[in-house]
C-alpha cells in the first residue's frame, strides 16, 4: 500500500484534490456531524420519554394528589373563568344527582337550605310581628281589644298567631353605660358564654359609635336594637345603666315597655351602686334572682296571651259573640239617640219658645196665644200645667196686661239668669205678659228695631201696673 | 382572691405598635376587623396583683389612632380606670402627640386618671429618635411612669400593664 507521501509524490493532482474538497465542504460536513449528533440524541430522548409515559392507570393517582392543589391554584387565579367553565357541569351533575339519589342530596344540602329557611321564615315573621304591632297598639287585652282591632282592620287570627310565636330571652346583660362593664349577667343558654364581658364591651363600643356618628347632639337617640342572624338584642336605656336582652323569636306585646319598666325600677332601688361601681363585683346587690324573675314573667306573659287568645280564636264563638255584642252595641248607640232626639224636641219649643222654634217670633203676631206655665222639675222631664192666674210678688192676681219695667234690662232666651241674653229692653218699654215660670215671665213687647218680641224677664224687674 | 374588672385604653399615634402591643400581651381578643370598622378592638387580660390579693381583669380598649377616629375616641374613652399612651421610638412626632392624647383627657374630665407610657419598638436601636431625656420630661410633665416595650420580642409589655394595674388599684384604696 502506498503511503500518502508516496501518493503524493505519484499522483500529485490527488493531493490537491482532497485539500480542495477539505476545504469546500470542511462547514457542510461540519454541519451534517452535527444533524446526525442531534437525531442521535432525539432518538434517545425518544426512547426514554416511551420508556416513561405510564398507562391511564399510572397517571389517575399521579393527577388526583395534586387535583386539589391544582384547581385550587386555578379557582383562586382565575375564579370567574372556573365559575364559567364549571357551572354547566355543576348544574348538570346536580340534576342528576338529585335525580338518582334524591335522599341523599336533601340530607346533604338540609343544613345549608334549612339555615337559609330558618332566616328567611324568622324575617317574614318579624314583618309580621311589626306589622301586626303597628295596627293593634295599644293593647289593654279581652273582647275590647278584639273589637278595637277588628276596627283597626286587624284579623284576629294574625294576633293570635303573632302571640304564637314562640319567645325566648337567651341572655340578659344589665351594663354601666360608659365603662361597658357588666353589672349583671343573665344567661338562660345551655352553653356558657365565658367572654360576656368582652360582649357588654364591644355592644356598648357599638352603641358610642352609631350615638356619636348619628346623632352626636342628642342624648335621646340611641342604638335600641341589634340583629344578628335569628337573633335580636333589645335594649332599654336607663340613666346609669342600659339592659340588652338577647332574645330568639317575636317578644309579646309590650315587652320593651316592661323591659324599661324593669330598668327605671331598678335604678329607683339600686342607682347609687351601679353608678359608684368600679368593677368589683362585691360592691353590687346580687340582682340574679330579679333578672331571673323578669326572664321569667316576660315568657309567661307570652304564654299567657298566647293561651287566651288561642281559646278566644280557637272556633266560631268568639268571632259571633263579637258580632252580637256589635250589633247590640248599635242598637243601644241608635235608641239612645233616637231618645234624646225626641225629647230635646219635645222640651225646645218650652226652653226657647215656640215662636223662636218656628223662627218668627219676630214677625208673627201673638195675641192669640193662650198663656200657659211651665215647671221645671229637677229631671229633664217637662210637667205641663193648665194657664193660671200670674201670682204677683206681693201675692195678688197678676192679670194679663201691660206691664212696664222700672229701669232697662237684658231679656233672656229662657227663664235662667245664666241664658244667653236676647233683647236689650229699655225702661219704660210696655211689656205684655203671657205667662209665668217660677220668677220668670215671657213677656211680649216692640222693639224700636225688631219690632214685636218675645222673651224671659225677671218678675222683680217689673215695675207697678198701670 | 377576689376578681375585679376595670376597663383601661390604649392611646396614641397610628402605626405606634398598640394593637401589637396588645396582640402580645393578652389572650383573648375581638376580630381586627372591629379596629378599621368602628375604630375600637377590645381584649381581656388578666392581671394577679398577689400583693393586693386581686385578679383584675383588664378590658383593654385598643383605640384606632389618628385624626379620623379623634372625635369618636372621646366617647370611647368614657368610663376608663386607667390609660397607656403609646409612643414610637424610631418617630420622634409620636411622642408630641402623647400630649395631645393627654390634653384630650384632661377635656373630657379625666385629669389624674391612671397611665403608663410605653415606649415601643425599642428593638429597632439603630432607628431610635427619641432621647431617653426627652421621655423622661414628657413623663414628668404627664406624672406618668414610662417603659421601653417592643412588642415584637415581647419586652416591656409585661411590665408596662402591671404597672398601670398597680396604679389603678392604688387608686381605688385611696378612693
Amino acid at each position: 500500500m502506498e503511503s500518502t507521501d508516496e501518493l503524493t509524490q505519484n499522483y500529485p493532482d490527488h493531493n490537491l484534490m482532497s485539500r480542495l474538497r477539505e476545504l469546500l465542504l470542511e462547514k457542510e460536513r461540519a454541519k451534517v456531524q452535527n444533524l446526525e449528533d442531534e437525531v442521535d440524541h432525539l432518538e434517545k430522548e425518544i426512547e426514554r420519554i416511551h420508556s416513561e409515559i405510564l398507562t391511564a392507570e399510572e397517571v389517575v393517582p399521579l393527577v388526583t394528589r395534586h387535583m386539589g392543589d391544582i384547581t385550587k391554584e386555578a379557582v383562586e387565579g382565575q375564579s370567574s373563568k372556573m365559575a364559567r367553565a364549571l357551572s354547566p357541569i355543576i348544574g348538570e351533575a346536580t340534576r342528576y344527582q338529585i335525580q338518582e339519589s334524591r335522599d341523599e342530596m336533601v340530607e346533604a344540602l338540609y343544613p345549608i337550605v334549612g339555615a337559609a329557611v330558618s332566616r328567611a321564615v324568622a324575617e317574614a315573621l318579624n314583618d309580621l310581628r311589626k306589622r301586626i304591632d303597628q295596627q293593634i297598639r295599644p293593647n289593654k287585652g279581652g273582647v275590647e281589644v278584639n273589637l278595637m282591632n277588628r276596627l283597626r282592620g286587624v284579623d284576629p287570627a294574625s294576633v293570635a298567631f303573632r302571640n304564637a310565636l314562640p319567645f325566648q330571652i337567651s341572655q340578659l346583660f344589665l351594663i354601666q353605660h360608659d365603662s361597658g362593664l357588666v353589672l349583671e349577667f343573665v344567661n338562660q343558654n345551655t352553653e356558657e358564654l365565658n367572654d360576656h364581658d368582652l360582649v357588654s364591651s364591644m355592644l356598648t363600643a357599638i352603641r358610642s359609635f352609631v350615638n356619636d356618628s348619628f346623632s352626636p347632639d342628642s342624648n335621646e337617640d340611641e342604638l335600641r336594637e341589634v340583629y344578628f342572624g335569628d337573633d335580636r338584642i333589645i335594649i332599654e336605656s336607663g340613666t346609669v345603666a342600659y339592659a340588652a336582652a338577647v332574645i330568639k323569636g317575636v317578644e309579646p306585646e309590650g315587652f320593651r315597655a316592661m323591659l324599661r319598666m324593669f330598668v327605671t325600677e331598678l335604678h329607683i332601688q339600686h342607682k347609687e351602686s351601679f353608678e359608684a361601681y368600679d368593677g368589683d363585683p362585691e360592691t353590687l346587690p346580687d340582682l340574679q334572682p330579679t333578672i331571673k324573675t323578669f326572664i321569667e314573667e316576660a315568657q309567661s306573659k307570652k304564654k299567657d296571651t298566647s293561651n287566651n287568645l288561642g281559646l278566644d280564636l280557637s272556633n266560631e264563638q268568639s268571632t259571633k259573640m263579637l258580632r252580637t255584642v256589635g250589633i247590640i252595641s248599635l242598637l243601644l248607640l241608635l235608641g239612645t239617640c233616637a231618645f234624646y232626639s225626641i225629647l230635646t224636641y219635645r222640651i225646645l219649643p218650652f226652653a226657647f219658645g215656640q215662636d223662636r222654634l218656628i223662627g218668627n217670633n219676630i214677625s208673627e203676631p201673638v195675641q192669640e196665644v193662650a198663656p200657659i206655665t211651665i215647671v221645671v222639675t229637677a229631671t229633664p222631664d217637662a210637667v205641663f200645667q193648665e194657664p193660671e192666674p200670674i201670682p204677683s210678688p206681693s201675692g195678688t192676681q197678676l192679670e194679663l196686661k201691660q206691664i212696664e219695667l222700672a229701669s232697662g234690662k237684658w231679656s233672656r232666651t229662657y227663664p235662667d239668669a245664666d241664658a244667653p241674653q236676647f233683647v236689650a229692653v229699655d225702661a219704660g218699654t210696655e211689656l205684655k205678659v203671657i205667662r209665668s215660670l217660677g220668677s220668670w215671665v215671657e213677656a211680649e213687647w216692640t222693639d224700636s228695631e225688631l219690632g214685636v218680641v218675645k222673651g224671659w224677664i225677671r218678675f222683680d224687674w217689673l215695675g207697678d201696673n198701670e | 382572691m377576689k376578681t375585679i374588672q376595670k376597663k383601661i385604653c390604649l392611646l396614641g399615634d397610628f402605626s405606634v405598635g398598640k394593637s401589637s402591643l396588645v396582640r402580645q400581651f393578652v389572650e383573648g381578643e375581638f376580630s381586627d376587623d372591629y379596629l378599621s370598622t368602628i375604630g375600637v378592638k377590645i381584649s381581656r387580660k388578666p392581671v394577679e396583683l398577689p400583693e393586693n390579693q386581686v385578679k383584675m381583669n383588664l378590658l383593654i380598649w385598643d383605640l384606632a389612632g389618628g385624626d379620623d377616629y379623634s372625635k369618636v375616641t372621646s366617647g370611647y374613652l368614657a368610663g376608663a380606670a386607667g390609660v397607656v399612651m403609646v409612643c414610637d421610638v424610631t418617630r420622634k412626632s409620636t411622642l408630641s402627640m402623647v400630649k395631645v392624647y393627654s390634653n384630650q383627657l384632661n377635656k373630657i374630665g379625666k385629669v389624674g386618671i391612671p397611665a403608663v407610657l410605653l415606649v415601643n419598638k425599642f428593638d429597632l436601636q439603630d432607628d431610635r429618635e427619641i432621647e431617653d431625656e426627652q421621655i423622661e420630661n414628657i413623663s414628668a410633665e404627664l406624672q406618668c411612669p414610662w417603659h421601653f416595650s417592643s412588642a415584637k420580642t415581647g419586652e416591656g409589655v409585661e411590665a408596662g400593664f402591671a404597672s398601670l394595674a398597680n396604679l389603678i388599684s392604688s387608686k381605688s384604696k385611696t378612693t
